[in-house]
């Protein structure tokens, strides 16, 4: 049998066009499930834990089916948050939707429907961070920058790891999501990157 | 019944049926869980493991069956820290979920070690009983390449 060499997306495309009607089924449920249902908010406590020594550990709302979501997710709220990628465990959540909003696979949607809310679960637990520092110095949230797991005041050479401010993190009201500010694309150091547990699946497991 | 079994270098003695799949004893019995359960009557690929440097399916391979023949996994492939197929799937990125992957990586070094420099057609006629349910095909055949050339010596 010959073999034609067909990457996988133009094997959707080729599909689609064979079996349009299947294919669409399965493609627009999603979309029409969510414009139904009014998504609950996310809850930026659920997705992030941070120990005392520092460890992160970040939840992985959808379910993962090889295509990814676990990491690209996970590094949207690590990027935002602002710590080592290398130094943060990635967990897969429960099925919780009054947390973790709408968790399903399909449509290639994570990413697209993912990219500003989880973008803000990450920005807001910083902030939560950076005024647990703020507070503890009794300096302006504004004067605190972060830095790779660490808050920052410049002007005092004050610096305070997440793990030591993240009890004190946690008694914080978290800020609405859509008040929080995002980095700029260009300061980006982890999204983009690629997956990481490609190593794994060659070496043992 | 007892019998010895070569596994990564490493003599180890069983005790299980004779009739026990080669696939059973090393997940369920040695612990090494790289190589996976797929279709249970070899014509998947994703148990494949080398004996001998051969490429065989452990879900229909009996362990009496193996007699001193050297069993390689995934685990044990790299004699350091990385095989160079290893390395190759890792620098193509290969896998997708993963779970064939071990099979594909094994039955592409014993593809390698009789034909060092695979064509397309040969990497084809070799691999295609080895499935991928996430069609990652032209990405483990640019890794096969790749892995060509870092053994001859380009990189």
């Amino acid at each position: 049998m010959p073999i034609t060499n067909l990457n996988r997306r133009s094997f959707l495309k080729i599909s689609a066009a064979a079996s349009g009607a299947i294919l669409l089924g399965i493609y627009e449920e999603p979309a029409a499930e969510s414009q139904q249902r009014p998504a609950n908010p996310l809850q930026p406590l659920a997705f992030v834990r941070i120990a005392p020594d520092g460890a992160v550990t970040i939840m992985a709302k959808n379910p993962e089916f090889g295509q990814g979501p676990k990491t690209h997710l996970s590094m949207l709220i690590a990027e935002e948050l602002d710590v080592d990628w290398n130094h943060v465990r990635v967990e897969q959540a429960d099925a919780n939707d009054k947390e973790f909003g709408f968790q399903f696979m399909g449509g290639s949607s994570a990413t697209p429907s993912n990219w500003d809310p989880l973008r803000r679960v990450g920005a807001a637990w910083r902030q939560m961070l950076v005024s647990a520092a703020a507070l503890a110095w009794s300096v302006p949230d504004a004067e605190c920058t972060t830095k790779a797991g660490h808050v920052i005041q410049a002007a005092s050479s004050r610096s305070a790891s997440y793990g030591e401010l993240t009890a004190k993190a946690a008694e914080l009201t978290p800020p609405a999501l859509s008040s929080v500010k995002l980095k700029n694309p260009v300061d980006f150091t982890i999204i983009g990157t690629p997956r990481d547990d490609s190593r794994c699946m060659c070496r043992t497991s | 019944m007892t019998l010895k079994l070569n596994i990564n270098r490493t003599v180890r003695e069983l005790d299980a049926p004779d009739d026990m799949p080669l696939l059973w004893a090393l997940r369920d019995i040695v612990g090494l869980k790289g190589t996976k359960y797929g279709c249970g009557i070899g014509v998947c690929g994703a148990c494949t493991v080398l004996l001998d440097g051969k490429a065989v399916r452990s879900c229909t391979t009996r362990i009496s069956a193996v007699g001193a023949q050297a069993i390689t996994t995934i685990e044990g492939l790299a004699d350091t820290e990385i095989h160079p197929v290893q390395q190759a799937w890792e620098e193509i990125d290969v896998p997708q979920c993963g779970y064939c992957q071990p099979g594909q990586i094994l039955a592409a070094t014993a593809l390698l070690v009789h034909n060092p420099k695979p064509t397309d057609a040969d990497i084809d006629s070799a691999m295609s009983s080895n499935l991928c349910r996430c069609g990652t095909y032209p990405r483990i055949r640019a890794a096969i390449h790749r892995a060509a050339a870092s053994a001859a010596g380009g990189k």
